[in-house]
């Protein structure tokens, strides 16, 4: 019932120690973490670099935010899925996210098991593909 | 952002809890994530005296910490002494996930045969339960069987509306072959066997052994193309368990190998973790069939019931 080690991910967050432990989960949870980065430019540079099957993507990060990258992801591949981590519940937010077409929105904090569902359900579409 | 420094450390202790779990669970002599988690709990405590500090106490407390974290996941992993805290419950939930397309079926692969044509399935090792746990999994392939569900018992509808629900796959799908005109013939016909040799079109194996990640049943579908060559199904731990966990995991990896990918419905029986109560075929998931089967396959069908 699952496809999870087939799939390559990255992991872009301002703060270093969510990125790090996240990343630790994704590992043990058998998803390859093949990139992480800081901040919106960095994400836009691995996604160009490693053609990740999933992107993680804070949105709240100082100069380039998640609102950058995936704007410029999609740019790159309009189908990339990207998964949106904010701690921001505002409705103009979450529309803002869904006009650019986010593939799903996280918020922080969020529950595991609703992660894992996440990217079954998404490695689904990997194959598909 | 301010908001987001604290809603990153809580979500560090959650992410660590969990890692904590999973290694307890990989093995017994990995321990002292305690340390981390005791240094999490207490991060977490501080926040409260975090949010009433100027922001230049604040940065030089987050900047230890900070510096302070990786060191102590270096600590945890290589060293094999100490205690484990006690597994936390994380999956209860008050946090919150959004899907931004509601419940859906997947649609995947499908079975491409000569209308009429049956598809034989094979119980590998059906030494290893007895005849009427066997005569189970022939029936959740096999009945015709049908209940009536209220909808509001599975969160689709008031009170006093209800459903049909299907006690097993032929019935549904012979159902979904009636209603439905599609590109491709419905499978909806079944030979059951018992053979050691693996022939035929759904091998369902049952095995005494445990699967590591904790999964009862796993299927895989050999594929060309879209179409689906050969399917396995394989029931883990199958001594221990009861007769309805028998009957629902067939259903749920018979969905899977007639084609259907996973629900994000918790209420639905292609719901990744089973969770529901009635877990039968639904006038989803015949939908859904009947969609795959009509050449829907990058499509979803959304439950609107």
């Amino acid at each position: 019932m699952t496809l999870r080690e087939n799939l390559n991910v990255i992991v872009i967050d301002d703060d270093y120690n969510t990125v790090e432990v996240f990343a630790e989960f994704l590992e043990l949870s058998q998803v390859k973490v093949v990139g992480k980065g800081y901040d919106g430019k960095d994400g836009v540079h691995l996604y160009k670099q490693l053609k990740p099957d999933i992107v993680f993507l804070d949105v709240m990060m100082p100069d380039f935010d998640g609102f950058y990258a995936l704007e410029n992801i999609k740019k790159i591949n309009p189908n990339a899925l990207v998964v949106m981590i904010t701690a921001d519940l505002s409705t103009e937010t979450e529309i803002k996210l869904e006009n650019m077409k986010a593939t799903s929105i996280v918020y922080k904090p969020f529950d595991i098991q609703q992660i894992i569902e996440i990217i079954d359900k998404l490695s689904l579409k990997v194959v598909k593909s | 952002m301010q908001k987001e420094i604290v809603e990153d450390l809580r979500q560090q202790q959650i992410l660590l809890t969990a890692i904590n779990s999973k290694l307890k669970k990989k093995s017994h002599n990995i321990t002292n994530y305690s340390q981390i988690y005791a240094n999490t709990e207490k991060i977490t405590n501080q926040i409260p005296h975090l949010q009433k500090r100027p922001i230049k106490k604040k940065s030089i407390l987050l900047l230890g910490i900070i510096l302070s974290l990786p060191a102590l996941i270096f600590f945890a992993i290589t060293t094999d002494t100490g205690i484990f805290v006690e597994e936390q419950d994380s999956l209860t939930s008050k946090y919150v996930t959004e899907n931004l397309r509601g419940d859906t079926i997947d649609t995947w692969k499908f079975w491409n045969i000569i209308p009429g044509s049956a598809l034989t399935v094979n119980i590998v090792n059906s030494e290893l339960l007895d005849d009427d746990k066997i005569l189970i999994i022939k029936n959740a392939i096999t009945s015709y069987e049908t209940i009536l569900i209220d909808d509001s018992l599975v969160h689709k509808g008031p009170k006093g509306t209800s459903s049909t629900y299907y006690l097993g796959w032929t019935g549904s799908l012979k159902n979904a072959a009636e209603l439905y005109p599609t590109k491709y013939p419905i499978p909806n016909n079944f030979d059951i066997i018992e053979s050691k040799r693996g022939e035929g079109d759904i091998i369902i194996l049952l095995s005494k052994l445990k699967d590591t990640d904790g999964y009862s049943g796993f299927t895989k579908s050999t594929v060309d193309g879209n179409e689906i060559l050969k399917t396995s199904i394989t029931i883990y731990d199958v001594n221990n368990l009861s007769e309805s966990q028998l009957s629902t995991i067939i259903l749920h990896e018979m969905g899977h190998a007639m084609g259907l990918a996973h629900s994000t419905a918790p209420e639905d029986l292609m719901y990744p973790v089973i969770e529901t109560d009635f877990p039968y075929i639904s006038e989803c998931n015949i939908s859904a069939i009947a969609a795959l089967y009509n050449g829907e396959i990058q499509g979803q069908v959304v439950c609107e019931k």
